[in-house]
C-alpha cells in the first residue's frame, strides 16, 4: 500500500470539514532483557493510521491498523457526512513541510545482535559477581518511530526519531532483607549513547548502592530542610507543576494555576521550561501530533507563571498560540496536551557547597513515582533513598520517602539552586494511561521545611 | 489471517505459539459536562513465541505477508541467540466455562458508551462539574495456538470509566477523581456517582490529618494496590526461582484472619478467563490460608523451571499500565490472577464501630509499594477520621507510610463483603475493607 497516496485521498475527503488531519505511524523496536532466570529478546513492528475531524467543537477519531483502503475511505466519508462542517474554534496555522530523520552516529539496528547480547550478559555477570548480589536485571532497548502527517491546512510532514534505553538493577540480600538500586539512561540517539556510558564506574556505583541499601533505615516523617537531586527536581517540575500547566486542564477548570498566569507564584530562584525542541532528550520531536512545530515554552520565569502548554483547541479557547504540545500514545488514542522535556533552570550554587551550608536536613535521591494533582496542586512524590545532613555533612542512609504538601508552597521555599543540571528520560501518563516518552530534570535545590515521610 | 500465520510458522519452527488478538474500542470523552470526543478504533495484532534452544518472541500488528515472515524470522533468530532453556509449550487441557462477556458491549459497544455518557450527564447535580470524563468499552477476541495442538479461543469485554468531579464553594475548589475498570457496565452502575459525589463534597471540609500512629481501615481498591502488589510479587514462582520471595510454604506471614486466593475463575473478574495467555486453564490458587503461605503460582516457563505444573498464571498484563487491546505485544508473565481476599465476619459498620480513634482511607493518590521491600508512602486523596466508632471529619493529605509485610501481621478485622475492584497499580481484585493497627501517618 502507498501510504502517502492513501493519506492524500483521506485529506481530500476531510477538506469538507472545519479541520481534519491524518497521521500514519510506523514503529520498529528491539529489546534484550536478562536476569538470573530469563533472557529475552523482544522485537516488534507496528503500524497505525489515525484520522481526526474537528466539527462543532468536538473531535471525532477513526483508528486503523489493517489497511483495507476502500474500507478506510468509506468510513472516512461516512464520518465526514455525519459530522459535517459546523463552526468551530481551533487555532489554524499556515501550511509547512518537513522531512526530518534524526541522524545518529551509529544506528542501533546496524549493531550485530550477537554483540548486544554478549554485552548484556557481560554486564549481568559483573553485576552478580558479588556474594551479596543474588540477582540483577539488565535491559537494553531501542526503537525507531516514523510519523507522516498531513492535514487540511496543506501541511505535509515526516519525522523519524530514534529512542534508546538502558537499565541495570542489582538485587542485594542479607538475611531476610532484600534491597536494590538502579541506573537508567533513556534518551534519543544511536548506539553511541550506550558506548559513551562509563560502565565500569556505573556498575561499581550501582552494586555499592544496592548493598548500602541493606543498611538503610526508615525515616520518621515530619517537616525538614531538604536538598533534592536533579531527578527529584525534574519529577516535581513534571508531575507536581507541569501537569497543572497543561492548558486542557485550564480549559476544564481543573488547574490550580489557571488564575495565576502573570503572577509571582514561587521563589524567584525557580524558572521552568517545557522544551520539545531539546534534541537528544526523550521528549524531543520536530512536530507534534497536530502537525505543530516543537518549541521551548517558558512556564515560569524567576518565580512568575508566564505560560501554559497548548494544543490547537486550548490555544483557541484561551486566546493563545499553539506551543507544540499535542501528543498521543499511538494511533488508537486521543491527542492531549502533553509535556515533552520539562525542567527547572540551573542556578549558581555548587552541590557540595549547598550540602556544606545546610545545618540539618535530608538529601533526597532519585525519584520512584510521582502523581499529578492538577486541581489540588499537591505534591505526591516518592523518592528512592535519602541521606541525613548533619552539620553540613552527609550522614546516615535512609529508605526512600514521600514528599507531601502544596507544590507552590514547596517551590516558594526554594532558597538555593545549583549549577549542576541533569535530565532523565521516562514515560508519562495522563492520569493512569496514555503514555508518551518524556524527560524531566533540573538542578539540586534546597527547600526549607518540606513535609516528608 | 490465522491460517496464513500458522502456515508460515510451521514452515520455520517445530515449537511455537501464536497469540492473536482483535479488539474493537469505542470511546467517548466528556469535557465540562459536554461530550467532546468520539472514537472508534479497531486494533489487532499477533505475538509469536518460538522455542528453538532458547526462547524467542516477536510481535506485530501488520498483516502483510512480508511482515508476518519478518516477525517469524525475528522470533526464530532470537530463540537461537538467547540462552538455552528447558521448555515445552502447554498441551491442550479442558478449561472451565467462565463469565467474561458483557452482552450489551458485545452487541453494540458504540451505543453502550454513548448511553452511559448521556446517563452520567443527566445524573450530575448542577453544582458538580465533570471537568473531564472517559467512557470506554473494549470487545476482544483472543486465539492461542501452539505446536502441541493447543487451539483455544476466548472472548472478553472490558469497560473503563474515569471522571474528574469538581465542586466549588466559597472560593474553594476540590476534586474527586475515580478511575475504574470492570468487565460489565452493570458492575459500575451510574448510581455509583452518588457515593463519588459525596466524597467530592466532603473534600470541601476535609482537614489535613495529624501526625500519629493509629488504626487505619483500607477500602477495597487500596487493599488491592497495597496487599495485592506485595503478595502478588512474592507469590510467583518467578520470585521463588530468583530468590527474592519473602514467602515460604507453610510459614505464617500474616494475621490468622487473612486468606488470599489468586482466583482466575471469579465471575466477571478483570483477569478471569477460562485459560491464561498461554492456553493453560485458569483456576483458584490459594496463596495465603488463615495467615499461612500455601503455594506459589506458576506460568509454563517457571513451572518447567521449578519442576511444577503451570497453575494457569501466565498472563499478559503490563507492569506500568493496564493492557487490554495490545496483549499480543508482550510476553506472558508469571503473575497472580484476580486478587481475591476472603471476606471476614464483621460488617463494615462493625469494623468502624470498634475503632475509638482511627482513619478510613477511601483513596490514595497513588499507592505504589516497593515490591521488593514492601515499603510504601502515599498521600491520602480521600479519607475520614473515625472517632468513638463513628465516621467523623473528612481528611485529605498527609502521608501514610509503612511496610506491608509488617502490616499484614497487624490485621484486626476484615469486612464481610468483597467486591470486584480495580486499582491504580494492580488491575484486578475482589476485596473487602481491611483494618490495620499501628499505622504511621505523617501529617500536620
Amino acid at each position: 500500500m502507498d501510504s502517502r497516496d492513501l493519506m492524500e485521498k483521506i485529506v481530500r475527503i476531510l477538506e469538507k470539514t472545519y479541520y481534519g488531519d491524518v497521521r500514519f505511524e510506523t514503529g520498529r523496536s528491539f529489546g534484550i532483557g536478562k536476569n538470573k532466570s530469563e533472557e529475552n529478546i523482544n522485537t516488534a513492528s507496528s503500524i497505525g493510521l489515525c484520522i481526526r475531524v474537528f466539527s462543532d467543537n468536538k473531535w471525532y477519531y477513526l483508528g486503523f491498523n489493517e489497511f483495507n483502503e476502500q474500507k478506510i475511505l468509506d468510513e472516512t466519508k461516512k464520518l465526514v457526512r455525519r459530522v459535517g462542517n459546523k463552526p468551530s474554534k481551533l487555532v489554524l496555522k499556515d501550511p509547512w513541510e518537513t522531512d526530518t530523520e534524526i541522524r545518529v552516529k551509529k544506528n542501533h539496528f546496524d549493531v550485530d545482535q550477537d554483540e548486544k547480547i554478549k554485552t548484556v550478559r557481560g554486564i549481568f555477570n559483573r553485576l552478580t559477581d558479588n556474594k551479596k548480589i543474588i540477582n540483577a536485571s539488565v535491559g537494553l532497548a531501542h526503537a525507531t518511530s516514523e510519523v507522516i502527517f498531513m492535514n487540511t491546512e496543506g501541511s505535509v510532514l515526516r519525522q523519524v526519531l530514534p529512542y534508546f534505553k538502558f537499565v541495570m538493577s542489582p538485587i542485594a540480600r542479607e538475611g531476610d532483607r532484600v534491597e536494590y538500586d538502579f541506573f537508567v539512561v533513556a534518551k534519543q540517539g544511536g548506539y553511541e549513547l550506550f558506548t559513551s556510558i562509563d560502565l565500569d564506574k556505573k556498575i561499581k556505583d550501582v552494586i555499592n548502592g544496592s548493598i548500602q541499601m541493606l543498611k538503610a533505615k526508615v525515616l520518621k516523617g515530619g517537616a525538614h530542610d531538604i536538598i533534592v537531586d536533579p531527578e527529584v527536581s525534574g519529577v516535581i517540575a513534571h508531575e507536581s507543576f507541569g501537569h497543572g500547566c497543561e492548558a486542557d486542564q485550564v480549559l476544564r477548570n481543573r488547574s490550580y494555576l489557571a488564575p495565576l498566569k502573570g503572577k509571582k507564584i514561587v521563589s524567584d530562584l525557580v524558572s521552568m521550561h517545557d522544551n520539545s525542541s531539546l534534541k537528544g532528550e526523550r521528549g524531543y520531536f520536530v512536530f507534534d501530533d497536530e502537525g505543530v512545530k516543537s518549541s521551548d515554552t517558558t512556564l515560569v520565569k524567576n518565580g512568575v507563571l508566564t505560560d501554559f502548554m497548548h494544543d490547537r483547541q486550548s490555544a483557541a479557547f484561551l486566546n493563545s498560540d499553539v506551543t507544540g504540545n499535542a501528543r498521543a500514545q499511538d494511533f488508537s488514542r486521543k491527542v492531549f496536551v502533553r509535556m515533552s522535556n520539562t525542567y527547572i533552570e540551573p542556578g549558581d550554587w555548587k552541590r557540595d557547597e549547598l550540602i556544606e551550608e545546610t545545618d540539618n536536613g535530608f538529601y533526597l535521591i532519585k525519584a520512584m513515582t510521582g502523581m499529578e494533582d492538577p486541581l489540588g496542586g499537591n505534591l505526591q512524590i516518592v523518592t528512592f533513598k535519602a541521606r541525613e545532613i548533619k552539620d553540613g555533612e552527609l550522614g546516615e542512609l535512609y529508605k526512600g520517602v514521600g514528599i507531601s504538601g502544596k507544590v507552590l508552597e514547596f517551590l516558594d521555599r526554594v532558597d538555593a539552586v545549583t549549577d549542576n543540571f541533569e535530565m532523565r528520560g521516562s514515560g508519562c501518563g495522563k492520569g493512569h494511561e496514555d503514555y508518551v516518552p518524556v524527560s524531566s530534570g533540573g538542578p539540586y535545590m534546597r527547600v526549607r521545611k518540606a513535609i516528608i515521610g | 489471517m490465522r491460517d496464513l500465520i500458522l502456515k508460515q510458522v510451521k514452515k520455520s519452527a517445530k515449537e511455537y505459539e501464536i497469540y492473536l488478538q482483535k479488539t474493537e474500542i469505542n470511546e467517548i470523552h466528556i469535557q465540562k459536562n459536554k461530550i467532546g470526543f468520539i472514537d472508534k478504533t479497531v486494533n489487532s495484532g499477533y505475538g509469536i513465541r518460538i522455542h528453538d534452544r532458547g526462547m524467542g518472541f516477536s510481535s506485530s500488528n501488520i498483516f502483510s505477508n512480508s511482515a508476518i515472515k519478518q516477525t517469524i524470522k525475528n522470533a526464530l533468530k532470537s530463540s537461537r541467540m538467547t540462552q538455552k532453556v528447558d521448555f515445552n509449550f502447554p498441551t491442550p487441557k479442558k478449561s472451565k466455562k467462565v463469565k467474561t462477556i458483557d452482552k450489551p458491549i458485545r452487541d453494540n459497544g458504540e451505543a453502550v458508551v454513548r448511553n452511559y455518557a448521556k446517563q452520567i450527564l443527566k445524573s450530575i447535580p448542577k453544582d458538580i462539574l465533570i471537568s473531564f470524563g472517559k467512557v470506554r468499552a473494549y470487545d476482544s477476541q483472543i486465539q492461542i495456538m501452539n505446536s502441541e495442538g493447543l487451539d483455544s479461543k476466548r472472548e472478553e469485554t472490558n469497560f473503563m470509566l474515569e471522571l474528574s468531579l469538581i465542586i466549588e464553594k466559597a472560593g474553594k475548589k476540590v476534586e474527586f477523581w475515580p478511575h475504574e475498570y470492570r468487565r460489565r457496565i452493570k458492575d459500575l452502575p451510574v448510581s455509583n456517582l452518588k457515593q463519588w459525589i459525596k466524597i467530592a463534597r466532603d473534600q470541601l471540609i476535609a482537614v489535613t490529618p495529624e501526625t500519629e500512629r493509629t488504626t487505619i481501615i483500607f477500602s477495597p481498591n487500596t487493599v488491592l494496590d497495597g496487599l495485592g502488589s506485595i503478595i502478588g510479587s512474592h507469590s510467583s514462582g518467578a520470585a521463588k526461582v530468583n530468590g527474592v520471595s519473602k514467602f515460604n510454604p507453610g510459614e505464617k506471614i500474616a494475621s490468622e484472619n487473612l486468606t488470599v486466593i489468586s482466583d482466575g475463575l471469579y465471575p466477571y473478574g478483570l483477569m478471569t478467563s477460562g485459560f491464561d495467555d498461554e492456553g493453560v486453564p485458569q483456576r483458584k490458587n490459594i496463596l495465603i490460608d488463615n495467615g499461612i503461605f500455601k503455594a506459589y503460582v506458576y506460568d509454563q516457563y517457571y513451572g518447567v523451571r521449578d519442576n511444577r505444573e503451570s497453575t494457569g498464571n501466565g498472563l499478559r498484563q503490563g507492569d506500568t499500565f493496564f493492557v487490554f487491546d495490545v496483549k499480543y505485544g508482550g510476553l506472558p508473565g508469571n503473575r497472580i490472577s484476580n486478587f481475591y481476599v476472603e471476606p471476614g465476619k464483621k460488617t463494615l459498620q462493625k469494623l468502624i464501630g470498634e475503632v475509638k480513634h482511627g482513619i478510613l482511607v477511601d483513596h490514595f493518590s497513588w499507592l505504589v509499594p516497593d515490591p521488593t521491600s514492601g515499603n510504601f508512602s502515599s498521600e491520602i486523596r480521600a479519607g475520614y477520621y473515625i472517632d468513638n466508632g463513628q465516621i467523623s471529619k473528612p481528611i485529605k493529605g498527609g502521608l501514610v507510610a509503612g511496610n506491608f509485610f509488617e502490616l499484614m501481621k497487624n490485621i484486626s478485622g476484615i469486612s464481610n463483603k468483597a467486591v470486584i475492584t480495580s486499582g491504580g497499580t494492580v488491575l484486578a481484585g475482589v476485596c473487602p475493607y481491611i483494618r490495620f493497627e499501628e499505622v504511621q501517618i505523617a501529617g500536620k
